[in-house]
């Protein structure tokens, strides 16, 4: 299947009231999909003839997704400070967040503890907590990513 | 030793404070969870700085990493100071600073032998006399509550329950020292201390730190909740504070964990 061709189904995926296209002609078969965010297997690939390396450049829609799992996209936490982080008030205390946990601003997320001043660093935007980045009981670096909110 | 008891009195503190008394707003409560959360509680309401917050007992009282701070009634001085900083001022060698400020004021009660073990743990013949937590106020740049534990009377059944070594300040007096007389010096040095902090930060304060260096020269061990991380000799401490620690790999330096003495 030449370029022109593909970038024509692509343009007619675009422009039609259908959300998906899936063209198999001999041993070639695309799918073109115009909400990507589908598992690796099922977003479009190409067998036996494999695509030039462009393609997939110039031709977003019909791109293969990562095979690896990106890391979650949103909102960073960052240390504000050297220290160590925990994520309980006390050894054995129920952690002040959870992955999976939503969080207003404002909230407690953690603490960074140095010279025994303790800081609890809180949300600066609402979310979801996607990720934890730092086990507890860690020394953590200024600028270090903490939690990921989403 | 014999329980005398004096309470807390406003009057008799403001008395000792003497031309500083207007740089404090005191607050005793008979009982509270812990001095250092009413005070964050009140900071967050917008309570001045200079509010002292303190009980004659705490319910809860915090120490660092939640560790409990074992206090009775008359027994021990639990307080907690609300301090507003400039919100740019550099707070790393806080603690330490507060250290030293709590050091002088037992000193200046004739206790002789006060070390300072990093961060600010005050010892006495090798056993701890006070402690030292300091909070954050959350959102609130430069605003930090203080929060001083200080044995005055160690009676037997509370030093039972107390698994570190401690003493208390009347082990060292040849009388017991009133818990007033006693919390009007503390906050009179803590705000000559505090005054110096902001002005010169901890760089003025750190040799008066080091002349009190309970490790001074002696092989120590860190460790983080139990876990050993570094072992080296404690010789100095940084300009903000920072432990020195020199090790195999160097010097290395230190801001948070536990520091033990190495057993030989």
């Amino acid at each position: 299947m030449d370029l022109r061709k593909l970038k024509k189904l692509i343009d007619l995926v675009q422009e039609s009231g259908i959300s998906e296209l899936e063209v198999t002609e001999g041993e070639e078969k695309v799918r073109i999909a115009k909400h990507p965010p589908a598992p690796v297997q099922s977003t479009t690939y190409l067998t036996a003839a494999p695509a030039p390396v462009p393609a997939a450049q110039t031709l977003p829609a019909a791109a293969p997704a990562p095979t690896e799992p990106a890391e979650p996209e949103g909102h960073v936490v960052k240390a504000p400070m050297v220290g160590t982080f925990y994520r309980a008030s006390a050894p054995g205390a129920k952690p002040f967040v959870e992955v999976g946990q939503t969080v207003k601003q404002g909230d407690t997320l953690c603490i960074i503890e140095a010279m025994k001043l303790m800081n609890e660093i809180e949300a600066d935007a609402s979310g979801v907590i996607k990720a934890i980045l730092v086990e507890n009981g860690q020394p953590v670096e200024y600028g270090q990513p903490l939690m990921i909110l989403g | 030793m014999t329980a005398s008891f004096d309470a807390l009195d406003a009057q008799v503190v403001r008395a000792a404070l003497d031309d500083r008394a207007d740089l404090f707003r005191l607050d005793f409560l008979d009982a509270c969870e812990s001095t250092n959360s009413v005070a964050l509680e009140r900071a967050g309401y917008g309570a001045p700085a200079g509010l002292v917050v303190a009980s004659e007992t705490q319910t809860a009282g915090r120490g660092r990493r939640g560790r409990t701070w074992h206090s009775l009634a008359g027994a021990s001085l639990t307080f907690s100071l609300l301090w507003r900083f400039p919100p740019a001022l550099p707070l790393g060698g806080l603690s330490l600073a507060v250290g030293v400020a709590l050091a002088r004021a037992l000193e200046g009660q004739g206790a002789a032998g006060i070390m300072l073990k990093w961060p600010n743990d005050v010892l006495a013949d090798g056993r701890k006399l006070a402690g030292i937590l300091i909070e954050m106020v959350p959102n609130t740049p430069g605003a930090t509550v203080i929060g001083i534990g200080l044995n005055v009377q160690l009676p037997r059944a509370l030093a039972a329950r107390i698994a570190a070594e401690a003493i208390g300040l009347a082990d060292l007096l040849p009388f017991a020292p009133s818990r007033n007389l006693l919390l009007g010096a503390v906050l009179k040095e803590l705000a000559a201390v505090l005054a110096r902090f902001e002005a010169d930060g901890f760089p003025a304060l750190r040799e008066d730190w080091l002349a009190r260096h309970a490790y001074a020269g002696a092989e120590v061990r860190l460790s983080h909740d139990g876990v050993i991380v570094a072992q080296g000799r404690c010789v100095d401490v940084d300009q903000d504070g920072a432990l020195l620690l020199h090790t195999d790999r160097g010097v290395q330096r230190i801001v948070s964990g536990e520091v033990s003495l190495r057993a030989r």
